[in-house]
């Protein structure tokens, strides 16, 4: 093995690099990082040295974001930040997806996502996206104003985990209540995590959701620890 | 057709956005990605002048159309059901307006698409634009209603919108009922969504001689509300803002040495100037401003009551105050304004003066520089404990406005600082931190180098709070007649580096100090600060 090679080293600084939002050399932030390797420089010779895929995805990627998915729910960073790892994130993704194809990557399951019908706020649901693309789900994103029908259609053409419903105004997150049924009386098993603005706890009880959380790793750390194949 | 409406299409200019405002809006943005958000403006900028279309309107109801049952308003037959926050704040009024506004559908359809793109980043930064663009075009129509529409003595509440402060988003439909179809291009959807998204509606109420509060976040339960936001970010004063930001701020040397240089003659009242010769109080302005001033003090050191009665000017304190204030805003462009205030001359413990008359003489004058739009107050050269406390309390007539709080001292022969009444720099740094001064600060007394151990002295007893270091420019001499200070621009260097290390907040000077003093003192403050 090349002498000039650690292993462990570089899957930190990769992990670091997640966790700074450094996607490759060129990049001019962040700014004490300019013209040092980035998140892509790093991953291919991660791959070059015939580390496999799945280290650098458990060892570094998911290390980086689940450090800043704690840092956004303890309030130490904010939205902008967890955007900023999520673009190094997908970076990595990229140089990683042919494997994934082949299947010799594999991702912990997939989740659906929507903002429920009626209401066209999308932001919220994005991130909730990008954090749990970071913990290393596969999402399905139905976009907004998402119907009962759109949902289970999609349910039934894949085998999902769980699904994650959004709505911003109190007026949307009424029909919270009829999407969740309509999903019960198909899957009656599969969980159904609510979020949103309006909502709460007592809300999400009230309409049988599974899971009310008021920040994306809440709702990732549910899924870790109920699905997660490894 | 529904009398009194009306409808404007503003440029994207009038919505003063710019790139203060930017950085602002994304003060949670690490600031090692700064250079990202200003690249990402600078993209943006071109595409959102050309697509961002602000359009307001309203339309008004007067004294007869409108009334208030417990929490309801009631317009044309529909009750409105608001709760007891707007409730409590609208109950009084007397007209309402009945508000749209959008920037348009474009730049929102392109935050779609960059997000189906996968640029979240970018449409995050776009998201964040278009909905502060909206709050713009409020504001501009807000300043609209009060220039053109609002009877004299009148004034208008906070704006409120359904979804918000309580009011449920439900009764957008009720609103929108009072308006035209597709008022201002805005639509409502059946879960009472507006289209386009960014958009904002609701209420403004008017009435007579009315007091515009502060919106009642405290008995609100919603803690995410950007309503929230706004108030903490108006709440935290552009001074602390800057004083978090820079660390260190550069204010400015001496007037009184400038206003003699440009003519001032003994026993002439300076502050007279501010009326009399405003060019040259401005131009010695501005020469702080070009040698790197970040902090700018106002020509109103003896602009109290007291002092001004000696000129038999009394009567113009608020004015002259005033004009001093609006010299030095007007010269200081973006950079802050401190207004200038100095003790009296009087002395309480003879019983010349009582405490409550000094408290009157400075709280005129701090009206006048308060309405001149000054950032801080700056009670400079103080002596006694007691007149800083008269002073202190003038100041808190007035909501939470920063204050510095300066002394001057002389060095014993046995090297102890006393002030001249014989108080010691931990007793008044003791006293004005019970007093709840935000900045304390040594001004004017021997010089740079003969203040560096009072202001180690003061570090010591507290470490942190800020510090407010403005020496003269050592002690005058009389050379051929002429008045000298021995410490020059070259000399000072060497001390203002050793009252960075100390640990000092602000730092300019007094009696003696010249503008190229201040270029002296903002390349030392810059060197230091990007040495960390």
């Amino acid at each position: 093995m090349n002498s000039s090679f650690d292993e462990p080293e570089l899957l930190t600084k990769l992990a670091y690099c997640i966790d700074r939002g450094k996607v490759n050399s060129s990049s001019k932030f962040p700014a004490d990082l300019i013209g040092l390797p980035g998140v892509e420089e790093i991953t291919s010779e991660l791959l070059q040295k015939n580390i496999p895929p799945k280290t650098i995805l458990d060892e570094a990627l998911l290390k980086g974001m689940s450090k800043v998915g704690e840092k956004f729910r303890d309030g130490k960073i904010f939205i902008p930040d967890v955007l900023i790892s999520a673009k190094a994130m997908n970076a990595a993704m990229d140089i990683l997806k042919p494997y994934i194809v082949k299947g010799d990557l594999k991702l912990k399951g997939k989740v659906i996502l929507a903002t429920v019908k009626g209401d066209l706020h999308n932001i919220g649901k994005n991130l909730v996206k990008m954090v749990l693309e970071g913990g290393g789900w596969e999402v399905i994103d139905l976009g907004i104003d998402v119907s009962s029908e759109k949902i289970i259609d999609a349910l039934q053409m894949n085998e999902v985990k769980a699904v994650g419903l959004s709505a911003l105004l109190t007026t949307t997150m009424l029909n919270m209540r009829d999407i969740v049924s309509d999903i019960k009386k198909s899957f009656p098993d599969l969980p159904v995590c609510v979020g949103g603005a309006p909502l709460n706890k007592k809300f999400a009880d009230e309409i049988k959701a599974g899971l009310y959380s008021p920040d994306p790793q809440g709702f990732l750390d549910y899924l870790n620890s109920n699905f997660a194949l490894n | 057709m529904i009398k009194d409406i009306h409808q404007y299409h503003f440029s994207f200019d009038e919505l003063n956005f710019n790139e203060e405002k930017l950085i602002q809006l994304f003060s949670d943005f690490s600031s090692a990605n700064n250079s990202l958000l200003i690249d990402s403006l600078q993209n943006f900028l071109p595409f959102i002048k050309a697509n961002c279309n602000p359009v307001a309107g309203f339309r008004f109801f007067d004294e007869k159309s409108i009334s208030f049952q417990k929490n309801i308003l009631l317009i044309e037959n529909l009750h409105f059901e608001l709760g007891t926050i707007i409730y409590r704040d609208l109950k009084e009024v007397s007209e309402l307006f009945v508000f749209v506004c959008t920037i348009g559908k474009i730049v929102e359809d392109n935050i779609h698409k960059l997000f189906s793109d996968c640029d979240s980043l970018n449409a995050f930064i776009l998201d964040r634009i278009a909905s502060e663009l909206v709050e713009c075009t409020a504001d501009l129509l807000e300043k609209k209603i009060q220039s053109d529409f609002l009877k004299s003595g009148y004034n208008l509440t906070n704006r409120y919108s359904p979804g918000y402060c309580g009011w449920s988003v439900s009764e957008q439909q009720k609103l929108f009922s009072l308006l035209p179809d597709k008022f201002c291009g805005v639509q409502l959807t059946e879960s009472s969504l507006m289209i386009p998204l960014k958009s904002i509606s609701g209420f403004y109420g008017a009435g007579y001689n009315l007091v515009r509060k502060d919106y009642s976040c405290e008995i609100c339960d919603d803690e995410f509300c950007y309503k929230r936001k706004l108030r903490e970010d108006r709440t935290m004063k552009k001074f602390f803002r800057e004083l978090n930001d820079k660390k260190i701020l550069v204010s400015d040397g001496a007037w009184g040495t400038e206003l003699f240089k440009s003519g001032l003659r003994a026993g002439e009242c300076p502050e007279l100037w501010n009326e009399t010769r405003p060019d040259e109080v401005f131009s010695i302005a501005k020469n702080y401003i070009k040698s790197g001033s970040d902090i700018l003090s106002t020509n109103s050191f003896g602009g109290s009551l007291i002092k001004l009665s000696h000129y038999n000017l009394e009567n113009k304190t608020y004015s002259l105050n005033k004009t001093a204030a609006e010299i030095s805003r007007k010269a200081a462009g973006d950079k802050l304004v401190m207004g200038s205030v100095g003790p009296t001359g009087k002395f309480l413990i003879s019983g010349d003066v009582s405490a409550d008359e000094m408290i009157d003489s400075f709280t005129e004058q701090l009206k006048g520089l308060i309405d001149g739009g000054v950032d801080a107050i700056l009670l400079e050269t103080f002596y006694d404990i007691d007149e800083a406390e008269c002073a202190v309390k003038a100041v808190r007539n007035f909501d939470d406005i920063p204050l510095i709080c300066s002394f001057t001292y002389d060095r014993n022969s046995s090297g102890e600082y006393r002030t001249m009444m014989g108080a010691t720099p931990k007793e008044v740094l003791q006293a004005m931190i019970t007093l709840g001064v935000d900045v304390i600060g040594v001004n004017c007394g021997g010089g740079y180098n003969n203040t560096l151990d009072l202001v180690k002295e003061l570090r010591e007893f507290s470490h942190n709070i800020p510090i407010l270091i403005q020496p003269n420019a050592g002690l005058p001499e009389t050379i051929q007649g002429e008045i000298k200070y021995s410490e020059t621009p070259d000399v000072i260097s060497n001390f203002v580096k050793s009252y960075l290390n100390i640990g000092i907040n602000i730092i300019g000077g007094c009696c003696g100090t010249t503008p190229e003093h201040i270029k002296v003192i903002r390349k030392a403050v810059d060197e230091f600060l990007s040495a960390q």
